[in-house]
């Protein structure tokens, strides 16, 4: 099984194809794909990091709660 | 009938309206160039004289899919034996996928590969990419509206 950091690590090459693929159709350059390519590629991984952050905060509190019965 | 039946029965015929609607539709422009790019990722797009899309795509699409096949030791291709589950996101790999499949079928597993997954994963991503140059080249080869008479 791989660790946690080489999953995101190898998550990051994957998602920037996918942001640099779709970004071409319907532009008319490739300059221009380019840049909204990169710029989906950081904006969505900056909100993935966010919400998985997010996500394991709530779960390990919640997690860590009480039992209420 | 549950979802797993239904999928199976339903994606066949989704598969088949969806080239039928495609033959109808196209022109034969947009039929050399949609089949070339699923042939081979950027081909159709370097046939209508767009090769810097041709490389772009190309350039991305075969490296992703080959990044997958090292990550994977060149065993996640195989729609009959090993897991035919992939195959589904293989399919629109066209070429690619036929060759790989042939070349590496004499492959078996034979130590953990912890990258395996990863790999598959890749290259399903490459393949099902390539649906996007498709559309691509579809888009830029279809024939210009014409304008009403009278239109300025």
């Amino acid at each position: 099984m791989l660790p946690l950091w080489a999953s995101i690590l190898l998550f990051f090459p994957v998602f920037l194809v996918i942001c640099m693929v779709s970004a071409l159709p319907g532009k008319s350059s490739i300059r221009e794909a380019r840049r909204a390519g990169l710029r989906q590629f950081l904006v969505g991984s900056a909100w993935m990091l966010f919400g998985s952050l997010a996500f394991s905060l709530i779960s390990k509190w919640f997690l860590g709660r009480a039992p209420l019965w | 009938m549950n979802l797993a039946l239904l999928a199976q029965k339903g994606a066949p015929l989704v598969v088949l309206a969806g080239l039928l609607y495609f033959l109808a539709r196209a022109n034969p422009r947009q039929r050399v160039a949609v089949l070339l790019t699923w042939v081979l990722p950027g081909l159709g797009h370097w046939k209508i004289g767009r090769k810097d899309r041709a490389l772009w795509f190309g350039g991305l699409i075969i490296g992703l899919f080959l990044l997958g096949l090292v990550l994977a030791k060149f065993l996640c291709v195989s729609p009959f034996d090993r897991h035919p589950i992939w195959a589904i996101a293989q399919a629109p790999g066209g070429f690619l996928v036929v060759l790989t499949w042939l070349a590496t079928r004499g492959l078996y597993l034979t130590s953990d590969n912890p990258t395996y997954t990863v790999g598959c994963l890749y290259v399903g991503v490459a393949c099902l990419l390539n649906l996007v140059a498709m559309c691509d080249a579809w888009d830029l080869t279809e024939a210009p509206a014409k304008k009403p008479e009278g239109a300025v």
